[in-house]
């Protein structure tokens, strides 16, 4: 049986009148890429900032390394790393000495502290930037700072709070690059995010919540297959009539057909040789289209076939 | 040491705070040194020198000679050029020149400035026209208390600025604190998670803040005695003893604002600022009769109030050297230090966010 690096027993945080976690129960084991998925006030920073003794919550037990987790168990903080959301940086220090003096709260041994922010910074691409004060740089190149900081010491528990809000697409790529490394590396990651497609990318097991509460979990694909919809055809095409799309829902296992300005999108409840049938089917009515895909559902598409919403509300 | 080094170099880059709690009060200080540029702790006043010009016509030439043979706060001599005496007062190095028309005219006074010198002589002036149009003794004591009370006014804004300074060390306190409360910036969120306790935290914020305003105190000391040459006499090891008590005091009442007050940066700057200009306002910063007022009609007040006991402290020791009223003064500062200290302590350590 895996290690359990977190277990989180009956989290349970409001506010007032409202819940921001209710009842959540969940583990996470060594060694593997946790993704907390949900959208904006799902309650995704909430059980964080409550596993890291940040916040006082009303009910439920955290436990870190087999440990309670308290604001003084500086023993089991020692062995973790955070990332939030915002950029936690000092404006006076340039990126060296940022990564230099958050590592230099976990590390107090000199050489070692300057070797491991020497390593950081090579992590995340900033060798160019050392002398830079963080106004001078870019918005993609201070998030890779603020995760140099949050990692430089090497913990083995990494919580990672959205580090990919407004990034470009190629720091995002670096950083994304760093987070498997740092996986790699052996460490342990909490990732939390409203961008389906790094979980895909990134995590071995997700959590879906949403008002607090877990909607889902599994891995990527146990996740797709908790979906009704198999399977996603998109037609681009234009001026398809009523009378054919009522033609396409009598096909087999098709759950339904949406018709856009520029496109068709026919969802179905298994895959068969579904993509030949309506290939047949335009050239049969011969209606001429651009491109014809198949892809299996996302899990934006399980959230909201779950949830009703979209991940990005 | 690390983190000392770093908090430091945070700190003195933040030119905003360095210009409040180093340059505005040198800047404030030398304003005040203008305004009362001979009055000084130490050397408790030097007689203007005036020169009277000699007119034979004169009939009250001969009664103000009587009269200001009598009056110490003045330095009258007498002469017969005018026109070089004119050079002298444009040179500076007499305050003001009295010319006697003739019979029974009274004698108009020639200055050149505005000062604290000439303000004492235009009194004196007054005083004396006075006595003798009513015909009474030319009262001496009078004529002194005229220019002590011009001169202890004075010292008490004085006083009470220097007790500003020690008390805008209170932002400093409060910056550096704040940077380390996890509720009020994303750095000190990550430092409230890190392997550090919150005990050590503190103690760097504290020992950065008071370095930090050790050394803006230190400029502004050697302001005052290398470029305005105040003499403190032999009471300076006592001012700036007391000083470093008051920068205690500052630091103090910096950081039970900042682990107090959970609201914004700038309002816990303006909670900080609006008290510690109340508190020196108390004190005679603005007024020196309202030190007197509170004296008088609340003295619990000044007892309580830092920059009341500063400026108490240093009128007390420059003027008394150190006795039982000064040491009264620092025990009340470092009971006043001590006391707030505590709250904040319990309030940091039992501090624990519903949100953040």
């Amino acid at each position: 049986m895996a290690e359990k690096v977190i277990e989180v027993k009956k989290l349970t945080k409001k506010y007032k009148e409202l819940t921001a976690v209710d009842h959540l129960s969940f583990d996470v084991e060594k060694g593997e890429i946790l993704g907390l998925l949900g959208p904006n006030g799902s309650g995704k920073s909430t059980t964080i900032n409550s596993i890291l003794s940040l916040l006082t919550f009303d009910e439920g037990d955290i436990k870190i390394f087999g440990e309670e987790m308290t604001p003084d168990a500086l023993e089991i903080k020692r062995r973790i790393g955070v990332v939030f959301q915002d950029v936690a940086v000092f404006e006076e220090l340039t990126v060296w000495e940022n990564v230099n003096y958050f590592c230099s709260l976990y590390i107090s041994d000199k050489a070692t502290c300057e070797k491991y922010t020497e390593e950081a910074i090579k992590l995340v691409g900033l060798g160019d930037f050392k002398k830079f004060l963080p106004k001078k740089l870019s918005g993609g190149l201070l998030r890779r700072l603020n995760i140099a900081c949050g990692i430089a010491h090497k913990p083995k528990l990494i919580f990672l709070d959205e580090p990919t809000v407004a990034v470009d697409p190629q720091s995002r790529n670096n950083i994304l690059e760093g987070i498997k490394k740092l996986r790699d590396n052996g460490a342990t990651i909490v990732y939390t995010t409203h961008y389906m497609e790094e979980v895909e990318i990134l995590c071995d097991r997700v959590i879906i919540l949403d008002h607090g509460k877990i909607v889902a979990s599994g891995t990527n694909d146990s996740l797709k297959d908790l979906a009704k919809i198999k399977e996603k055809i998109t037609v681009e095409t234009r001026g398809i009539s009523k009378k054919f799309q009522d033609e396409i829902k009598k096909l087999k296992d098709v759950v339904s057909v949406k018709s856009g300005r520029d496109t068709l999108v026919v969802n179905y409840s298994d895959t068969r040789k579904n993509l030949a049938e309506l290939v047949n089917l335009l050239e049969k009515n011969k209606i001429k289209y651009e491109k014809i895909y198949s892809e299996r559902p996302t899990l934006n598409d399980v959230f909201l076939e779950l949830t009703g919403k979209d991940l990005r509300d | 040491m690390k983190r000392l080094f770093y908090n430091l170099k945070i700190t003195f880059k933040n030119k905003e705070l360095i210009f409040w709690t180093f340059a505005f009060p040198i800047i404030l200080i030398t304003l005040f040194y203008a305004a009362f540029s001979n009055i000084t702790a130490a050397d408790n006043y030097t007689a203007p020198k005036i020169v009277a010009i000699e007119n034979e016509n004169s009939k009250l030439l001969p009664v103000y000679k009587q009269i200001f043979e009598k009056v110490d706060a003045l330095d009258v001599s007498f002469e017969n050029n005018f026109d070089e005496t004119k050079q002298k007062l444009e040179k500076e190095d007499i305050i003001g020149i009295i010319t006697f028309e003739d019979d029974m005219s009274f004698p108009k006074l020639i200055i050149e400035k505005n000062g604290t010198s000439q303000t004492i002589v235009q009194n004196i002036m007054t005083e004396i026209e006075l006595s003798i149009r009513s015909g009474k003794q030319f009262d001496e004591v009078k004529i002194k208390n005229t220019y002590e009370r011009n001169q202890e006014m004075a010292m008490i804004e004085y006083f009470s600025l220097l007790a500003m300074a020690c008390l805008y060390g209170a932002m400093i306190g409060t910056k550096s604190l704040d940077k380390s409360l996890a509720n009020m910036t994303a750095s000190g969120k990550r430092i409230a998670v890190s392997a550090i306790s919150k005990a050590k935290i503190v103690l760097v914020s504290l020992v950065t803040s008071y370095i930090t305003q050790l050394i803006g105190l230190a400029l502004l000391f050697l302001h005052i005695l290398f470029i305005l040459k105040i003499d403190f006499g032999p009471e300076l090891p006592g001012v700036i003893g007391l000083t470093a008590v008051g920068a205690l005091a500052g630091l103090a009442l910096g950081t039970f604002v900042s682990a107090a007050f959970r609201v914004k940066e700038d309002t816990k700057d303006g909670i900080t600022t609006g008290f510690t200009m109340l508190c020196c306002f108390f004190s005679g910063m603005m007024g020196p009769s309202m030190k007197f007022v509170i004296d008088s009609a609340v003295p619990f007040l000044n007892k309580i109030n830092p920059a009341a006991l500063l400026t108490d402290g240093y009128y007390s020791l420059t003027n008394f050297g150190a006795g039982e009223r000064f040491w009264t003064d620092v025990i009340l500062l470092l009971v006043f230090s001590g006391v707030i200290s505590i709250i904040s302590v319990k309030i940091l350590r039992r501090q624990k966010y519903d949100n953040l």
